[in-house]
């Protein structure tokens, strides 16, 4: 009887050995979404997964969310309209795509409404934000063009993008977003793809008109305007984004007009961006943060030029952050130009608080009004310098400034032309010495997708007398 | 139940309120000395009275068994002893006159009914230390036991604040200081679980599955175990252990305990408190009133919950009442209802400096701002609890248990706010944001239980429970507002601010979740004598159906800019038409989100095992448990269009564990364990999400693996008297895919912060628990040392601006290296008197764990010392009193990095070393209890 008590307990202990390590692993089973093959484009709407070439001077319809798939391109040849019918209607970007339009026949993509009265929709006169169906959350009429990190090429020239923003859909918001947060007109978050706007409008926003979180680009020769509401910048680009944002003409954005910054970075790459020979009009006015509304900004470890910008009537001048700071050595800056139609804006011109280093170039010059310059100063110090108020005015062929009424809500272009004055002081004032990044070429080499980059000009501004830049 | 009767006078209260007081004992001539002992084992015997024929004199045996009785007359006196469970015995003695004292020993002869071994066990009283020593002693595998008379003394209110008085059990803290999570051996919360009446209960939490803690009242508890090794007819997602609460049973007497108490927080004392009205809060949502797809606007939602009421010093109170009798002839039915309520105010003073997501080049620790924070608490717990038995005959008992526990809880939090990334220009200036959040809370867990247990045959026995669980959160509008001002300095140099406008966001929030578990266990227990020696085989199985459901609904709103495009100036007055919504979906209330979900989970369990004693000595305790799960979730996204939005994840364990247990004699035991066991990942966890974060992509994983563990345990036993132990141990286990949040990277430019698996981890230590009492005096002491190692990956941000892919190795989230406990308690059965003294050591532990290389968050170690004394002050009353962190002691988080922060223009507050920068400090506070206690036994 005893032996046998003993071995049950050997056999006990031996079941507990021989049982260790019989773990099964999970075989999980995950619902996958249906492969919905891209379809050709055949009638005039779109919808589901699209492929394939919207043809010349035809007008398309969308309502919803229309999928772009992972290695599908979808191309709209030149005066192609695309009409939304729904505020939901998007491009969901996973693939390509491309809008080749031209100087003579741009294509459109924006609300059916807004295409047939475009006077109700865009106002040029000087309009409280809150009946402004550029800003008000009602005058949003399509929900954008929203790339996963799939997308390898999004290539938009001489394109209207009008009334876009909102938020984010219930059906599928995507990645990077949930549903109800704000949307961006353009969101690109693929480090190793390749985003060229150019030659392109954009009229209204909620909040950032191009936000990018990795990738290579060229933004040259764009006009947008009022773009978002009260929280919301131009052109923002993070995490590893490297191109140039040049001959933009930036009107009435609710913060900053260009930005870059290396927050969240992964990978080799840098973010590094040359803003150069824009010009902003009357940014930042409506943000709620004090001090967030500057025209160009290089935030935590990004680095890149600024040269030959226009600033007119920016509540914050160019900043360049201290902490987390700006990879401060490798951002070059200069011969910039200043404008204010008051104290508290030329009082801005070099943002007190942040490490912007005042260039012997920049007009006005820092030595006529910054305390100290150039011998001793500090950087982000407190001035005052109320001699500057309407002085320096780049003439432009028509804008009026100083302006009359309310200076805050000069956020559109409407008929006014940027372009300088024969009599203009910033005419060959510029610095030329440096060159474009042009990073897109390299990848996209093919003629007609190819991003047409503008070298900088001594012309200060988007519009230099060789006609060479902005050519709206 | 008989208790004793103590006809002696009464001393004030006041005179003992010192330790040392009792210390001193005046020499005296004239005395009787000695100790009552069990006859059959010469165990102490303790609580016996002790008394004169004339009732006179006398005294209780202390906790060694020892009593005395001074100042006695010569001449002969007569000495009666009795204690519960033995033989009344009577002694004469001579006192001569000289005075000199004399020993008398008494044995005391067990009480025929109390011979049966079974009995004996049985004549503890339930909840006495002696009980739970007893129940560690005689377990077949590793626990600690806490009784309830050691509960009742402890300075806590809450189990969770008991929790870590066990050794090598440490908790995580709520922002007010509150005890919540228990973390065992170095495992974080996760690894453990928590059974009432050894039945698992589900958690009220949206994201995870463990159950905070602080929701059990610490007056229902009869005991606490924290079982470190299980068995395997325990469940085994036990990789570090289980908490089983065992609540009151049935007395066999009528029995009625009370207590009424109160008191503050001398934080709150000092700085007043403030909170809203909890019936201005709506509780259902735009979207639970008129439908999902309903666009809210500014007019639906309340803004009277950022009124602020202020209080200057908001009383504390505590109830709690228990009734229980047996019933019927032979007594076969048993009752007890008891109930619990609390109402307790808390602060805490916090000052965070929130570190930038990406440190500065060559990974320097960076900071974006100082949060100034006040939080203002109003907890008020419910529990009630109750227990019918009856049996049936001999062979058949039935009962059926109920438990109810809620926890509502409403909060202010008010931050100052100052950026030290925007328009900073040196102490005190920068963009200021005011921030108000209002926060209610409502928790509950009802569990109901069927039990019987019936025996077969002889040596068969079955048991069987049916249970159903119902865990369930609510948050009804969680909101918060924030204004902006930049201040700095004008031209003159003189501070400037400008006029606070109303900032981004304005969130509000209704989150809601429910558990539901319907379960059913079968136990059958065979027992057997073979050759002389006991053999239990023992055979079972489990299944539960679990039922997850999560709503999330967030509208956050946008504030409305000025006719001229411009922020328009607070004036502190929230009102609808200040606000919009910034689209359709946002004025939904965002409807598809990753918390919003329902989850499933079905296990099937089933285990054989024996229970084997060879010579008397060894006991072996061994076999094999199959626990087979099957996980599934469906998220409010639409499966055709969402990758993962619909997944289940099936898988089987076999988990074998044995457990030695060798005598060496009647006083000490040699255990030796080996056990596996399981983590299954919660449900958020798989949930596939992406959202863009500050800075990563935040996501779920449905592709998570559950994690598997072998631990190894070694203890050493000595139980030298019926109060005293000594406990030595080691641990040693290893964790396969432990589930850690980390960083991952998606191919070669992109990077997301998601739970994933991370290989093996390591954890081993060792542990060393004492209780010895001289007389009156005793000290209580545990001592744990862990070790756990993990390498996860991490990213680098090197010099030049680029992050690159790295990893770190780190002990795990939430193990501190060293956790210590003392106490010095004094107890004195005659007088009815108990003090006790604890303190807590908690050493450095990772709070939060980085993206990048060394830079996570640690804890700096902790000392918190807490007082609690209680006196009987008539038959049926004890006064007692608690205090609970006596030192103020504050929790320090720093970074492990040079300090660079300590001078300049970024110079942060609370700095204090140049070898660490402190992001964080809190302050909570004393807290006060003083109350009265009823008790009545027939």
């Amino acid at each position: 009887m005893k032996k046998s008590i003993h071995f049950i307990a050997l056999a006990l202990v031996s079941l507990t050995v021989y049982s260790c390590k019989k773990t099964k692993d999970e075989t999980p089973n995950i619902s996958q979404p249906e492969v919905q093959v891209g379809q050709t484009i055949t009638g005039d709407t779109l919808k589901g997964s699209v492929k394939g070439t919207m043809v010349a001077g035809k007008t398309y319809y969308f309502y919803d969310q229309v999928t772009v798939n992972e290695g599908d391109t979808l191309l709209m040849q030149s005066g192609v309209k695309l009409l939304s019918l729904n505020p939901a209607a998007q491009l969901y970007v996973k693939g390509a795509f491309i809008s080749l339009g031209t100087k003579d026949h741009p294509n459109w993509i924006t609300g059916i409404d807004a295409d047939r009265n475009p006077g109700k929709y865009k106002l040029s006169g000087l309009q409280d934000p809150n009946t402004d169906p550029g800003l008000m959350p009602t005058g949003k009429m399509w929900a954008g063009i929203q790339c996963e990190k799939t997308a390898n090429l999004v290539d938009i020239k001489w394109t209207h993008l009008d009334f876009a923003g909102g938020t984010a859909s219930a059906a599928n918001p995507p990645a990077g977003y949930k549903t109800g947060d704000d949307l961006f007109v353009i969101k690109f978050q693929n480090a190793k793809g390749y985003l060229i706007l150019e030659d392109s409008w954009i009229y209204g926003s909620t909040t950032d008109a191009v936000r990018m979180n990795g990738g290579m680009f060229s933004i040259m020769r764009n006009t947008v305007e009022k773009l978002a509401y009260n929280d919301g910048d131009g052109f923002n680009v993070k995490n590893s984004s490297v191109g140039d944002m040049a001959y933009n003409l930036i009107v009435g954005t609710a913060k900053g007009g260009t930005k870059a910054s290396n927050k969240g970075t992964y990978g080799s790459v840098q973010t590094n961006v040359n803003m150069y020979n824009n010009t902003y009009i009357t940014g930042g006015w409506r943000s709620v943060d004090p001090d967030r509304g500057a025209n160009v900004n290089f935030e935590e470890g990004a680095k890149g030029k600024a040269y030959n910008n226009i600033f007119v009537n920016c509540r914050t001048g160019l900043r360049i952050l201290e902490n987390p700071a700006a990879d401060t050595n490798n951002c070059f800056y200069g011969y910039n130009w200043s404008y204010g139609d008051s104290l508290s804006i030329v009082n801005q011109f070099y943002p007190p608080t942040h490490a912007t280093h005042p260039s012997p170039n920049d007009i006005p010059s820092p030595s006529s009004f910054y305390p100290g310059y150039p011998n001793s100063f500090a950087l982000g110090q407190v001035y005052s310098a109320p001699a500057l108020v309407g002085k320096n005015n780049p003439q432009f062929v028509n804008f009026p400034l100083p302006v009359t009424g309310t200076l805050t809500l000069y956020n559109f272009v409407g008929n006014y032309d940027f372009h300088l004055a024969s009599n203009s002081p910033a005419l060959g004032k510029g610095y030329t010495g440096f060159s474009a990044i042009d990073a897109t070429s390299a990848g996209v080499s093919r003629a007609e997708f190819k991003a047409t980059v503008t070298a900088p000009s001594a012309d200060l501004g988007a519009y230099p007398a060789n006609g060479s830049g902005n050519q709206h | 139940m008989n208790r004793s009767v103590q006809p002696f006078k009464l001393t004030r209260l006041s005179t003992f309120l010192l330790f040392v007081l009792m210390l001193c004992s005046s020499a005296s001539h004239a005395q009787v000395t000695g100790k009552v002992l069990d006859a059959r084992t010469k165990e102490e015997i303790i609580g016996a009275t002790i008394y004169l024929s004339n009732h006179k004199a006398g005294d209780v045996s202390g906790l060694d068994g020892s009593y005395r009785i001074r100042h006695l007359a010569a001449g002969a006196h007569v000495l009666h002893v009795q204690a519960m469970g033995y033989e009344k015995q009577e002694r004469t003695i001579n006192i001569a006159d000289s005075g000199e004292a004399i020993a008398v020993n008494f044995l005391l002869k067990p009480l025929a009914t109390s011979l049966n071994e079974v009995m004996v066990t049985g004549t503890y009283e339930n909840g006495s230390d002696k009980q739970a020593r007893a129940i560690e002693k005689n377990a077949d595998n590793i626990l600690n036991v806490l009784s309830a008379r050691t509960i009742k003394l402890l300075p806590d209110v809450t189990t969770a604040g008991i929790l870590q008085r066990v050794s090598a059990v440490s908790l995580e803290r709520t922002a007010t200081g509150d005890a919540r999570y228990a973390i065992i051996r170095g495992m974080d919360q996760r690894y453990n679980y928590t059974l009432v009446n050894g039945i698992k209960i589900p958690s009220p939490d949206n994201k995870y599955r463990y159950v905070p803690m602080d929701m059990f009242p610490a007056d229902l508890l009869d005991r606490l175990e924290v079982i470190k090794a299980p068995t395997p007819n325990m469940e085994g997602d036990a990789i570090g252990g289980a908490m089983n609460l065992v609540m009151k049973n049935a007395p066999d007497h009528l029995t009625i305990n009370a207590n009424v108490a109160g008191g503050f927080s001398q934080l709150l004392a000092d700085r007043g408190y403030q909170n809203f009205d909890r019936t201005v809060v709506n509780h259902q949502s735009p979207a639970d009133i008129h439908g999902e797809s309903y666009v809210a606007t500014p007019n639906d939602f309340t803004y009277k919950n950022f009124d602020y009421k202020k209080r200057s010093l908001p009383l504390n109170g505590l109830a709690g009442f228990s009734i229980g009798d047996r019933f019927l002839r032979r007594k076969q039915l048993g009752i007890i209802i008891a109930g619990s309520y609390s109402n307790l105010f808390r602060g805490s003073n916090t000052t965070w400096l929130k570190p930038n997501n990406q440190p500065a080049p060559g990974n320097v620790p960076s900071f974006d701002d100082i949060y100034i924070r006040q939080y203002n608490t109003q907890q008020t717990r419910y529990g009630l609890h109750s227990k019918i038995d009856y049996a049936i005959n001999d062979k058949n008992k039935i009962s059926l248990y109920n438990l109810f526990l809620e926890m509502d809880e409403i909060q202010t939090r008010t931050t100052i706010d100052t950026s030290l990334s925007i328009g900073r220009s040196g102490t005190g200036t920068g963009n200021t944001y005011l921030l108000y959040r209002s926060r209610m809370q409502n928790q509950s867990i009802y569990n109901s239980t069927l039990q019987g247990e019936h025996t077969l045959t002889k040596g068969l026995d079955l048991n069987w429970s049916a249970v159903y669980s119902l865990a369930k959160q609510t948050m009804p509008d969680w909101s918060e507002y924030q204004t902006v001002q930049v201040v700095g300095f004008d031209i003159n140099h003189n501070h400037v601010s400008t006029d606070p406008v109303l900032n981004i966001p304005f969130y509000r929030i209704w989150t809601r979740n429910s558990d539901q578990d319907l379960a059913g266990y079968l136990n059958l227990n065979y027992k057997k004598h073979i050759g002389g020696q006991e053999i239990i085989i023992s055979a079972g199985g489990l299944y539960r159906s679990k039922t997850r459901d999560n709503h999330y609904n967030e509208w956050d709103l946008v504030p409305k800019t000025s006719s001229t495009g411009q922020p328009v100036i607070f004036d502190g007055q929230l009102s609808p038409d200040k606000f919009q919504f910034n689209g359709t979906t946002a004025a939904q209330g965002n409807p598809v989100n990753p918390l919003t979900y329902t989850a499933t989970e079905k296990i099937t369990a089933y285990y054989a095992q024996a229970n084997i004693i060879l010579f008397d000595k060894l006991s072996i305790l061994g076999g094999v448990r199959v626990e087979h799960t099957e996980q599934g979730w469906h998220t409010a996204q639409d499966p055709k269009i969402s990758y993962g939005a619909i997944g289940t994840v099936p898988y089987t364990d076999v988990l074998p564990s044995v457990h030695l247990k060798y005598k060496l004699d009647r006083k000490q035991n040699l255990r030796l364990s080996y056990f596996s066991s399981i983590n299954r990942p919660g449900f958020f966890e798989y949930v596939p999400y992406l959202i863009q974060d500050d800075n990563f992509s935040l996501s779920g994983n449905p592709k998570l693996k559950h994690t598997t563990a072998n631990s190894y345990d070694f203890r050493y036993e000595y139980f030298p008297k019926a109060m005293d132990q000594v406990l030595v141990g080691a641990f040693y286990k290893t964790i396969n895919n432990p589930i850690e949040t980390a960083i991952q990277f998606n191919g070669t430019s992109s990077a997301t912060l998601q739970p994933a698996n991370f290989g093996t981890a390591t954890n081993y230590g060792f542990e060393f628990a004492f209780t010895k009492y001289w007389g009156h005096i005793g000290v209580s002491g545990n001592y744990t040392y862990t070790h756990s190692a993990i390498t996860t990956s991490k990213l680098f941000y090197d010099a030049s601006y680029v992050a690159e892919q790295t990893t770190q190795t780190r002990p795990l989230q939430g193990q501190s290296p060293h956790i210590a406990n003392a106490s010095l308690l004094y107890k004195n059965p005659k007088m009815g008197l108990d003090a006790q003294l604890a303190c807590i050591y908690t050493g450095r532990k990772i709070t939060f764990v980085s993206p990048y290389r060394d830079l996570d968050y640690w804890q700096r170690s902790t000392t918190q010392l807490d007082f609690s004394l209680e006196k009987r002050v008539r038959k049926h009353f004890t006064v007692y009193c608690k205090v609970n962190n006596l030192l103020n002691t504050p929790v320090l988080v720093e970074i492990m990095q040079p300090n660079i922060y300590k001078t300049g223009k970024f110079a942060l507050p609370i700095q204090t070393r140049d070898d660490r920068v402190t992001v964080q400090k809190d302050y909570y506070g004393q807290n006060y209890l003083l109350g009265i206690r009823y008790n009545f036994t027939k």
